[in-house]
């Protein structure tokens, strides 16, 4: 079984106690005939690690994270007869969101290539979102900036880990460590 | 002039020269964003000088929306001819995130918080 892993892929190890633990799972396909359900599980998983009812900073951020990679998760995975496994965990101030689902070989290794480019010490980020930006406005460029908006200006790290599963099939399991911001 | 987007709704209002965004704004792709591009090349078209851009009632927005607004700056970019402000609030957490990197797109932008 061919597997690929890149970026910051178990920053918190396995088999550490977390604090908190939210398991969702979704399919895909539920997803994209609603989109709006996008937005009300990250609405709803931001409110459940929100734990100051006074300070709203990390539940909108939170939201607009895993907002992202639900909608990437939902655009890109196989449709039918497939899921999408949330799991969220909470270890004193990072938050881990975890994302595993399914997709093609296209989809794969745009992801794969996309990671790469955007964990690259020779990348700018700043400059990329510049360049990207006026590239789509002049449409010469049609993948998405979430990933990159996320990793330049949210306090996030991001691993993934890509398993071949054979027949044109790849199991994806994709992480984002958030780092909440200190309470006032 | 008055647009509703999914969870969102825009107001354009002539005599301020003020697009209001209110509530959330997430739709699902570039696609279903053009109306909203439509909204605000159409509010920039009826101003004679400046637009603000009042994003402090907008709860979140998810990339393809920032992405739909920084094409829209590029545009304004080009064009020389519509000066424009944002104006965002420090309580909503993503816009303080974000809401710089337009400046970024075009100097000339104006990045107001309150």
């Amino acid at each position: 079984m061919n597997e690929k892993i890149i970026g910051q892929y178990d920053l918190t190890p396995e088999n550490m106690p977390a604090e908190g633990s939210l398991e969702v799972k979704i399919q895909p396909i539920d997803m994209v005939t609603y989109w709006k359900r996008c937005s009300a599980i990250a609405d709803f998983v931001a409110r459940f690690y929100n734990v100051n009812e006074k300070n709203h900073a990390n539940e909108n951020l939170i939201s607009t994270v895993f907002n992202e990679i639900i909608e990437n998760a939902a655009k890109y995975s196989t449709k039918r007869d497939s899921e999408i496994q949330v799991d969220v965990k909470l270890y004193n101030t990072i938050l881990k969101i975890q994302v595993q689902n399914t997709c093609n070989k296209f989809h794969c290794e745009t992801l794969e290539n996309r990671m790469r480019i955007l964990l690259s010490e020779d990348t700018d980020l700043n400059e990329l979102y510049i360049q990207e930006m006026e590239q789509k406005a002049n449409g010469t460029k049609e993948s998405g900036i979430g990933l990159l908006m996320l990793l330049k200006d949210f306090q996030i790290s991001l691993g993934l880990k890509t398993i071949d599963l054979g027949s044109d099939l790849y199991h994806v399991i994709f992480q984002v460590f958030y780092l909440m911001q200190e309470e006032e | 002039m008055v647009l509703i987007a999914g969870e969102s709704q825009l107001t354009f209002n002539n005599f301020t020269s003020t697009v209001v965004f209110e509530g959330s704004m997430r739709l699902a792709n570039l696609t279903e964003y053009e109306k909203v591009s439509e909204f605000l090349k159409d509010s920039a078209k009826s101003v004679e000088k400046n637009l603000i851009l009042d994003l402090s009632r907008l709860n979140f927005l998810n990339s393809s929306g920032i992405t739909t607004l920084s094409m829209f700056i590029i545009g304004l970019k080009k064009l020389q001819v519509t000066k424009l402000k944002v104006i965002g609030s420090h309580s909503i957490s993503w816009q303080e995130k974000s809401l710089p990197n337009f400046n970024k797109l075009w100097h000339e932008v104006e990045i107001a918080f309150e």
